[in-house]
């Protein structure tokens, strides 16, 4: 695992501006560090990843950053049992249950993942409104994970959570789009495997056939995606 | 009537907490992993006359490496030999007759669960017969109802796979090397896969060709590859030749070459197509903190050598 041991000058910049406490906006940033916004946002998403800034999203385009951590020390984070269940219980306590979870932990809730390990990646859907909220009160367990916006580019996501669960917050919500599985709310197995298809053919095909076997598509559905599958193959 | 490898709950929870403080695994996998190897001991302890069986698949594969090299493996992948060769259906209901005697071994005695062995529901295709284990879990949860086994959501499972029609079985038995077997008493006993019948079975995957796999193209079998690539000292070439050469007779595949190419083929693939996103998304977001990749880069140097390691071996093949 390659971890910088010191900020670059830029980051240095961008630490020095952050060093009141107070949640900072990315423009205030890149104005008082004299730099452009996409730089600035560039170095905060680094700090971030390395967990030494908080991540806040105001609706779905403005994001605020706070430091917690000035040090030159890369803290893997501890790892905890059932994170899941406390990530759950904080967004309830704080938007109730007008939220979901899309991509890997999906999978894993429906038992579409063939193998797996540790989860280390969540992505959650939550309303525009309800961002700021959702953001704050994740980063309450920020001794475990690391609240990020959806925007993170994946390289970053890649070394965070090397330290970290990356919990992303993705400013979209919509309600038809959801169903629960035992106490967690999932995005349909349809939509999952709508956005899979968009990203790659050869996953689609992997988790459609598992949806199949597992009983998770209609009966109606279920010949369709046979014949999907037949298509693909 | 047996014990489990643990005392009870508490014991089991203070073994959780070591693999978790010393692999970096989750306390969800730690778990499975141990009642994996619970499960194993069950075989152990259950004989059945009519079948000769060995461990084969990922959990084999660790099985020759450093505990600290190992990955996740949460199915049993086990390997079936009857020594009168009858029709698969036969070879069939004697396993589900072997399933209900290792359920009725797994009865309660102290008041401490075992679990219980479940058939599926349906009728089986292909020569994979899967049977489950059941057990109640403390950390390893689950969420949807599992309707091949008629089990429903929070009990936790581990899937035990008897893999008919093998061709060249190749094993011996050994004293198991996993992860959980260092915080244990007993010591445990099992046939295993050689290393030549795994890196065989490996590239037979990947090449995708055959059931019950198909072009899975699975990054946990570039992984497992990559492992026994490390390894490629130990094994002898000219056997794992044989067995493929063998299998590929089986299914009409001439040259057998075709199917070391498939897998090649497969592994480029999955090289090539990687990138970030998919990086974090099917490889990362799975693996143990130490265990990630740091960027794609690390990733297709992983495939690179594997791809070397095929090439070696088709350099023989012709």
């Amino acid at each position: 695992m390659s971890l910088s041991p010191q900020f670059p000058k830029a980051d240095d910049r961008v630490v020095e501006v952050l060093s009141d406490g107070a949640w900072h906006s990315v423009r205030d940033v890149a104005r008082v560090g004299k730099m452009s916004p996409r730089s600035a946002s560039m170095h905060l998403q680094s700090l971030l990843t390395r967990g030494k800034v908080l991540w806040k999203g105001i609706g779905a385009r403005e994001h605020r950053y706070r430091l917690i951590d000035d040090s030159l020390r890369i803290k893997v984070k501890e790892r905890k049992p059932h994170l899941e269940d406390r990530i759950v219980d904080r967004l309830r306590q704080s938007i109730g249950d007008r939220f979901y979870f899309d991509g890997v932990f999906a999978k894993r809730v429906l038992d579409l993942l063939d193998w797996y390990a540790s989860i280390n990646l969540y992505e959650i859907h939550v309303s525009r409104k309800l961002v700021e909220k959702a953001s704050e009160a994740l980063n309450a367990l920020n001794d475990e994970v690391i609240v990020a916006p959806q925007s993170l580019n994946w390289k970053l996501a890649n070394r965070a959570m090397q330290i970290a669960a990356l919990v992303k917050i993705i400013p979209q919500y919509n309600p038809h789009e959801m169903k629960k599985h035992g106490n967690m709310n999932v995005i349909k197995v349809e939509r999952l495997l709508a956005n899979l298809k968009e990203q790659s053919e050869r996953d689609y095909k992997r988790v459609l056939e598992m949806a199949v076997e597992r009983g998770l598509i209609s009966s109606e559905r279920t010949e369709f995606a046979r014949n999907s599958l037949e298509e693909l193959s | 009537m047996r014990e489990t490898l643990w005392k009870n709950s508490r014991e089991l929870e203070r073994i959780v907490a070591r693999i978790v403080r010393d692999f970096g695994f989750s306390e969800d996998q730690s778990e499975r992993l141990l009642w994996l190897l619970d499960t194993l001991h069950l075989m152990t302890e259950v004989h059945f006359e009519d079948l000769d069986l060995y461990l084969k698949g990922g959990t084999c594969v660790q099985h020759y490496f450093l505990r600290n090299t190992q990955r996740f493996s949460k199915d049993i992948d086990i390997g079936v030999l009857c020594q009168y060769a009858p029709d698969r259906s036969v070879v069939q209901n004697k396993i589900f007759d072997y399933a209900k005697k290792l359920d009725a071994n797994l009865t309660d005695t102290k008041g401490f669960p075992r679990g219980t062995v479940k058939l599926p529901n349906v009728a089986i295709k292909g020569n994979v017969v899967p049977v489950a284990r059941t057990f109640d879990p403390i950390y390893a949860k689950t969420y949807t109802d599992n309707r091949l086994f008629g089990i429903t959501a929070g009990t936790a499972f581990v899937s035990i796979d008897f893999f008919l029609e093998e061709t060249s079985a190749s094993y011996r038995k050994q004293r198991l090397n996993l992860i959980p077997t260092q915080y244990i008493d007993a010591s445990l006993s099992f046939p295993v896969a050689t290393r030549e019948r795994l890196l065989a079975d490996k590239i037979i995957v990947l090449s995708g060709t055959e059931e019950p796999y198909f072009a899975k193209e699975e990054e946990k079998d570039v992984l497992d590859l990559g492992m026994l690539a490390a390894q490629a000292n130990e094994i002898d070439w000219e056997e794992t030749q044989e067995m493929l050469k063998e299998w590929a007779i089986r299914k009409k595949i001439n040259p057998p070459s075709r199917v070391v190419y498939a897998s090649r083929k497969t592994v480029e693939k999955m090289r090539n197509e990687m990138d970030e996103q998919r990086l974090a998304t099917t490889i990362n977001a799975l693996l143990p903190r130490p265990k990630a990749f740091a960027s794609t880069k690390d990733w297709k140097d992983n495939c690179n050598a594997v791809i070397q390691f095929l090439d070696r071996f088709l350099v023989m093949l012709k």
